[in-house]
């Protein structure tokens, strides 16, 4: 019935620079605002094209998806039904086996034409998950489109029926998914800058004062640093976020819990850093 | 020894500060020094300093320095006050009170708490020029 879908689009190499203001946070655009309305449209038109004279369930798969099936389904020229599941990790982490679906779809699926929407195929875990539990309830057929699939995926369990974009494999952000809940609402595909593992790393907050507070455009922020990082490991990264405040590192004093402390001071979870240039007090 | 902080957005009312002062008998020596805006900050006019202070730390390095005079010197009390935010020029940026038995000791822990404190007591200021 389908013809051959379209081959997922590559995405731009190298990444293109991000909003000024976001600079800090990502490290470039893997996949723009106007390269995802174009795909979207076409994946929706292919779609159109194949379930031509049918009636189309469609299954969003949350929270990644959230953006992207709302637009799909504005350019899907079918009589639609639209539904959601969700599939959640149990520690806000992403592991084979960790996963369980924490919303039913409430959606007609026996007998219906089903398409199956999800954000990003990585491992493949969600989606066989999904798949385990739709396929016993015998759909008329059921197909999975992603946004975006990894190109080192290669299971043979996971046939998708619709790719938008084949990505490296790098952790990406935006158009819905997060790092944290965070970066959802981004309407590009973007890269954070590096990301640390949120089971091992080590929460820290800093605050910067005085005019330091204008190099950086922020009064404090939250960062996660790898296992037994110390002081300079964490004032590097921050030197290479904010390329202003390295100028200035020479006059830089550095306390950590309201007490100045020296390079190499190592950190600990919850540690309250603080920049600043040189007191004047008096 | 008695010690007491304050960081205030209000001028320093001298005349409140002493009326609060406790009656004095065992003291020899209540020295009390008032930095003041100058009119000319680093040979430029200016109207006012803003001066901002990272409150916490402030604080918590203040008792350092507090704790080191009562080490070092026979001081019985001491009493600072330092302003944040706008501070027009002839107004007092801080206000600082040693009592002690003796002069000596008084003038001592004065002069090494202020060059403490602008060594180490994270406030910071912003000179207002003048408009020309």
């Amino acid at each position: 019935m389908a013809e051959s879908p379209s081959s997922p689009e590559t995405c731009s190499e190298p990444l293109l620079p991000p909003p000024t203001h976001l600079e800090a946070e990502i490290k470039g655009v893997m996949i723009t605002e106007e390269q995802l309305r174009r795909r979207v449209t076409e994946l929706a038109n292919e779609i159109a094209r194949d379930y031509r004279g049918q009636e189309l369930t469609v299954l969003g798969i949350l929270d990644g998806a959230f953006i992207f099936t709302a637009d799909l389904v504005r350019q899907l020229a079918l009589p639609v039904t639209i539904d959601f599941m969700a599939v959640s990790s149990y520690r806000g982490r992403t592991e084979p086996g960790s996963l369980r679906i924490t919303r039913e779809p409430a959606a007609a699926v026996t007998d219906h034409h089903v398409l199956v929407v999800d954000d990003i195929l990585d491992n493949g875990t969600t989606l066989a998950i999904v798949q385990e539990r739709l396929l016993p309830l015998r759909p008329r057929d059921l197909r999975l489109c992603v946004l975006l699939a990894k190109r080192r995926f290669r299971s043979r369990m996971i046939q998708v029926d619709y790719s938008g974009f084949a990505i490296p494999d790098e952790f990406v952000v935006g158009y819905g998914l997060d790092y944290r809940e965070r970066y959802r609402h981004l309407p590009f595909i973007g890269v954070p800058h590096e990301l640390p593992d949120p089971e091992t790393s080590i929460p820290v907050s800093v605050s910067f004062h005085s005019w330091f507070r204008e190099l950086t455009d922020t009064e404090s922020i939250e960062i996660g640093m790898p296992e037994n990082s110390n002081l300079a490991d964490l004032l590097e990264r921050l030197y290479r976020r904010y390329p202003r405040l390295a100028e200035a590192r020479r006059s830089a004093l550095v306390a950590v819990d309201l007490e100045y402390q020296t390079e190499t001071h190592p950190l600990r979870p919850g540690n309250r850093v603080a920049l600043f240039p040189p007191v004047q007090g008096g | 020894m008695e010690h007491q902080l304050q960081l205030t957005e209000a001028p320093l009312d001298e005349a409140a500060l002493l009326r609060a002062r406790p009656p004095l008998t065992e003291t020899g020596a209540v020295l009390t020094f008032a930095g003041v805006v100058r009119r000319l900050e680093a040979e430029q006019p200016i109207v006012a300093i803003d001066y901002e202070a990272y409150r916490d730390m402030v604080v918590h390095q203040f008792d350092h320095l507090f704790k080191t005079v009562e080490k070092r010197w026979p001081v019985q009390a001491v009493r600072l006050v330092h302003r944040v935010g706008r501070v027009r020029v002839g107004e007092a940026s801080l206000w600082l009170e040693v009592r002690a038995p003796h002069r000596q000791d008084a003038f001592e822990a004065s002069q090494w708490l202020i060059g403490e404190m602008k060594r180490r007591i994270p406030i910071w200021k912003r000179p207002q020029p003048a408009e020309p």
